[in-house]
């Protein structure tokens, strides 16, 4: 290994600083060889921190709503132009507004055990 | 050992993104410096040199957002490892302060005289926890005086001193024993 003795602050020094650092690379003891340092420290550091809001999470509820308001606002429009609007079967409009309910709670559950934790 | 450009890769890594793979590569390259220093420090404990370096590395992941670009994260890996093993020894001896110890062992012209040193680790073992430390990254790990002064927390002048003082005993020794 090469050594640079041009650090030492005083020139008349090197000589002395050589020696010293031959016989420190000879006499030092080195640690002994542990394969499982890296490991022992990965396993010390801390457990993730859990996000509270998850992205996939959201983005599967916001189309779901979508897909829901979408199917609700066609139900209505449709219901308007009904010369009887008793005659409509509002099964679909119950299922679209049931299925956003659905996939509010579907989120807000986990949310909410995270947010206890 | 990395380049500054892959260190600084895997820094930002670990910032941006929590990455513990790239931690672990930063702890796997330094691992091995870093040990070796701390059992330096610690006169031979290899299991408390172990602790202490496990210490360090966990306290460098926890605190690697206020690493700033100029530092080497070697340096700050190192100083880290130094503090830890200032407060473990304070904690260990509340009573003597390791500055006092240091300049006591210093001023004592016989320190290195009652106790004959056979070898310059046995010589190096017996130096001040400063001046040890001092020498080991002076000689071994080619640290210059600006770094040490940061890692230790010392100002330039004194390291001087210090690195001057250690070299003059051990400069003895090797007349003595003819290295």
């Amino acid at each position: 290994m090469s050594m640079k003795i041009h650090r030492s602050y005083s020139s008349t020094d090197t000589t002395t600083d050589r020696r010293i650092t031959e016989m420190m690379r000879h006499e030092t003891p080195a640690p002994p060889p542990d394969g499982w340092f890296v490991n022992k420290v990965m396993n010390r550091l801390p457990a993730r921190r859990q996000r509270i809001v998850r992205l996939p999470e959201v983005a599967a509820w916001l189309v779901v709503t979508a897909v829901s308001v979408y199917i609700t606002i066609g139900e209505l429009k449709e219901v308007m132009s009904l010369p009887d609007p008793t005659s409509y079967n509002p099964a679909v409009m119950i299922g679209a507004i049931a299925m956003a309910i659905g996939a509010t709670l579907f989120l807000s559950v986990p949310i909410l055990r995270r947010c206890l934790h | 050992m990395l380049t500054r450009l892959q260190e600084l890769s895997l820094i930002a890594r670990c910032i941006a993104a929590d990455d513990r793979q790239a931690f672990g590569l930063l702890v796997e390259a330094y691992s091995d410096p870093l040990r070796r220093f701390v059992l330096s420090l610690t006169k031979g404990d290899v299991a408390l040199a172990d602790d202490l370096a496990q210490d360090t590395f966990l306290k460098a992941y926890l605190s690697i957002r206020t690493l700033n670009g100029i530092t080497r994260f070697r340096t700050w890996l190192f100083r880290i490892a130094y503090n830890e093993f200032i407060t473990h020894t304070r904690r260990s001896r509340p009573a003597a302060s390791l500055d006092e110890a240091a300049q006591a062992a210093d001023d004592d012209p016989e320190t290195g005289a009652t106790i004959p040193d056979s070898t310059l680790a046995e010589a190096i073992m017996r130096l001040p926890d400063t001046q040890r430390a001092i020498v080991q990254l002076f000689y071994f790990e080619e640290f210059p005086i600006s770094r040490i002064s940061t890692i230790t927390g010392l100002p330039q002048g004194t390291v001087k001193s210090y690195l001057s003082r250690a070299r003059a005993r051990l400069a003895l020794l090797l007349e003595k024993y003819r290295y």
